[in-house]
């Protein structure tokens, strides 16, 4: 009997040391992990900086941005809560490739990522830079030269579309085109249903918002105005509703790929919502272009660039997930 | 009877409300719903004007007579019904066949 007791003790013994010897090493594993976290917490607030590819100018330098672009869906935004853009080296900037980088940073923003920058080194990108309009949702570190000229960024659009704002920027334009402030039917038509599919497809089933980005760019001296559009959602290829050889031709991509872009602006596939009546939007914009009412129409979407001034759709080396779009209007263009 | 869209906004937006202001289900609860039962009631043709707006996206209009062709039926709706666009003529044809696509709903 005395033994057992003696037998009961010590295993009573063991036991205790064994969850002291427990709980001594949870304290130190949680104490590690607390500083590790802390660290990543600590580091995660220095700024991760961004290099911004010196030509930085879309539709011509479409590669080499859009692959910069890419590159920035590699930052960890779970231990990268600040981005600095390092304007620094840019020699040629775009408002096209502006506007997408805005449309980034407003998804940033959603991500609680905070991001600012410098201005460009050279002095004719900087000028360009400052006036774009770009500044106005963008912190920036360092002196301004200019101020915010005619052009106009509009910033998101969330989850509706705004034809009184279009109806005022399209007054403006005409007003640097053709010297009258004066409305243009067509184009504002075409610019709710570029707002409309945004909200409408764009996002579908997504995990980014909904929003949309439009950049308007006046060069008074040739009468003429630049007009950007993007939205960072699927992209035209992945929202539309394709046929089983469809979707094999898209999966196969070359010429078998480009010509479902070409095809969709034709009106020949239906809306992802099924009904018969849908899918009208990309139809009347290239109706909008045909007509004459804006030139130079073109449009980057998924690993397409299609140029609707010769009718080509290039394949893409590197991908955009979403769709831009880029024309212009000048007084040889309809109003 | 004469509704004229410019009267229920300069700038038509895109096809639902929840697409933003001024939409095409907008106008059809609020003016083109009312004005057709109307000048049916009259025994006269109800004149649509698209005149006066800056401009029309093809989702507000088909929404607006898509909607009323699937209430009244498509051929009863093209009896009664007169659109006017001297700006932008194009849309007659096509509203034309907004109004044909679409199958009454009884």
């Amino acid at each position: 009997m005395q033994k057992q007791v003696v037998i009961e003790r010590k295993i009573y013994k063991k036991r205790r040391k064994w969850k002291k010897k427990k709980a001594k090493y949870n304290l130190y594993r949680n104490l590690e992990k607390k500083s590790v976290r802390r660290k990543i917490k600590r580091e995660s607030y220095k700024p991760k900086i961004v290099k911004i590819p010196s030509l930085f100018s879309l539709p011509s330098e479409r590669e080499a941005v859009l692959i910069f672009f890419n590159s920035l869906d590699s930052v960890h935004y779970k231990t990268a809560r600040y981005l600095f853009f390092d304007f620094s080296e840019v020699i040629e900037i775009s408002h096209g490739a502006i506007t997408i980088l805005l449309s980034f940073i407003g998804w940033l923003n959603d991500q609680g990522v905070r991001a600012s920058g410098n201005f460009p080194d050279d002095p004719d990108a900087k000028e360009k830079f400052e006036k774009s309009g770009f500044l106005e949702f963008f912190k920036t570190i360092g002196k301004r030269s200019y101020e915010k000229g005619m052009n106009t960024i509009v910033a998101r659009g969330e989850k509706r579309t705004n034809s009184e704002l279009s109806s005022k920027l399209i007054r403006k334009s005409t007003k640097t085109v053709w010297n009258i402030e004066d409305k243009n039917m067509k184009v504002q038509g075409m610019l709710i249903e570029l707002m409309a599919n945004t909200i409408n497809h764009a996002y579908a089933g997504g995990k980014y918002q909904k929003g949309w980005y439009f950049s308007v760019d006046h060069i008074p001296d040739e009468n003429k105005v630049k007009f950007c559009f993007v939205d960072n959602g699927h992209g035209i290829l992945k929202t539309l509703r394709k046929k089983f050889p469809d979707k094999i031709a898209s999966f196969i991509g070359g010429k078998f790929g480009n010509n479902i872009i070409k095809r969709a602006f034709d009106g020949e596939f239906g809306s992802r919502t099924k009904l018969s009546n849908r899918g009208r939007g990309l139809k009347a914009i290239k109706k909008v272009y045909q007509l004459g009412y804006i030139k130079s129409l073109k449009v980057i979407t998924n690993n397409i660039y299609y140029d609707f001034e010769n009718d080509t759709a290039e394949e893409l080396k590197t991908y955009f997930d979403g769709t831009f779009y880029f024309w212009e209007i000048d007084n040889t263009c309809k109003r | 009877m004469k509704v004229k869209v410019c009267d229920f906004s300069k700038t038509p937006n895109a096809r639902y409300r929840d697409d933003g202001d001024y939409s095409g289900e907008e106008f059809y609860e609020i003016f083109l719903k009312n004005g057709f039962q109307q000048s049916v009631k009259n025994n006269e043709k109800l004149i649509v004007d698209l005149d006066g707006t800056e401009g029309y996206a093809t989702s507000f209009l088909d929404e607006a007579f898509g909607r009323l062709a699937e209430e009244f039926g498509p051929l009863y709706v093209l009896d009664n019904l007169q659109i006017i666009s001297n700006e932008e003529p194009d849309w007659l044809d096509e509203i034309t066949t907004y109004i044909l696509e679409r199958n009454e709903i009884k």
